[in-house]
């Protein structure tokens, strides 16, 4: 979601926004588990109904929610309420992306963290 | 409110031989006022008319003259547009928002009067209870979102940003039918539906509740079952005053976010 400046800050309260966030990132998270569920589904009936295995479909289904799961688990939940306070929630739900994650891809741009995010 | 609801029971009552008269979908069907060739004028339409009128006219009475010491109509329209811009604009765009402002002010409170008409008696119907009221706000809340993205960020830039940012490239692949499905079929689908769903939901609870009290009340036991009912049907019917209002503001909130994310991108 879009980035807040510092003085844009001070205009609202931390629960108003951090509401906002969190409405954001949870149907975020559903529309990963359903998408996952479709998309997979999706191919595994398209293969099924070529070779002729009906089982595919629900086994589809079943890997594109794990993967989703996985997904959502590594951008959102991991390492959540991790580090200092302010390295955890707060900035996952800037970025979308766990502190550890964000760390990461900050590190493979070459940029410091802080700077991406504007 | 309960006779109007109570209608499509009629005389029928626990003991007289007849079964509860379930409400279900029919309940959502109107006969039409009017018809020109097929296009039906139906109650619901009415009523979203209504609540387009009832918005329109609020702020225009309270804008009309503005005045530096408000009227009673003035204070309300800044409070409520205060609300909309405290509570759901700024804690995702910031200051630089505010130009959005009156587009969400229009779309909080459309939508929340169009809630708000299943309370009201004689209305007594959701209009956002019938799907096909709900496509087109999310038609325009996701056409605004796509066209800012495009606008702020470029085609490519626009593309690219959709990239979860941070993920290996083999994870990328396996992740871009899920991204692809998420960004264009359930994102705005879980918008409109939840809008939707709960809506619906809510008028066929209220209607349950208050068709059960007609239906059981009789002077034998059944009374004891109608006044449970009756006590169900109220919290129905105050658990909803509430539903009204968050359905709204949660619908308003995830446009501003998507905005948000449309003008500047997180990554």
């Amino acid at each position: 979601m879009g980035i807040v400046s510092a003085r844009d800050r001070r205009d609202t309260s931390d629960e108003a926004r951090s509401r906002a966030q969190g409405l954001n990132v949870g149907w975020t998270v559903f529309s990963y588990l359903l998408s996952g569920m479709a998309a997979y589904g999706l191919i595994g009936w398209l293969i099924g109904r070529a070779v002729h295995v009906s089982m595919l479909f629900p086994v589809g289904m079943l890997i594109g929610l794990a993967i989703s799961l996985g997904f959502v688990i590594w951008r959102y939940g991991r390492n959540a309420n991790a580090g200092d306070g302010k390295d955890g929630f707060d900035n996952d739900m800037k970025t979308g992306m766990s502190a550890a994650a964000s760390r990461r891809a900050s590190h493979r741009r070459g940029t410091p963290r802080e700077e991406t995010s504007r | 409110m309960t006779g109007a609801i109570a209608a499509p029971a009629g005389g029928c009552h626990l003991f007289s031989g007849c079964g509860f008269p379930a409400p279900g979908l029919q309940d959502f069907e109107w006969k039409p006022f009017f018809s020109i060739g097929s296009f039906h004028f139906t109650k619901p339409m009415l009523l979203a008319i209504i609540s387009a009128i009832v918005v329109i006219a609020f702020f225009w009475a309270a804008f009309r003259k503005p005045k530096l010491i408000p009227g009673r109509t003035q204070s309300l329209g800044e409070m409520a547009i205060l609300g909309v811009r405290d509570q759901i604009l700024r804690p995702s765009l910031g200051r630089k928002g505010d130009s959005y402002l009156p587009f969400l002010v229009s779309l909080f409170f459309f939508i929340y009067i169009m809630n708000l008409m299943e309370l009201i008696p004689v209305f007594q119907f959701p209009v956002t209870s019938r799907i096909g009221f709900v496509w087109p706000m999310v038609f325009i809340v996701y056409f605004l979102y796509l066209y800012l993205g495009f606008k702020h960020q470029g085609g490519w830039g626009y593309i690219r940003n959709m990239i979860p940012p941070g993920v290996p490239a083999p994870v990328l692949i396996i992740l871009i039918p899920v991204e692809l499905l998420r960004f264009f079929v359930f994102q705005p689908f879980t918008l409109g539906v939840r809008l939707f769903g709960n809506m619906f939901a809510g008028h066929l609870l209220l209607t349950i509740f208050i068709l059960a009290t007609w239906y059981l009340l009789s002077f034998s036991v059944g009374l004891l079952y109608a006044a449970g009912s009756f006590a169900l049907a109220i919290f129905v019917f105050l658990l909803e005053t509430l539903v009204t209002l968050l359905q709204a503001f949660i619908f308003t909130t995830l446009t501003a976010t998507y905005i948000a994310s449309s003008v500047e991108p997180a990554h």
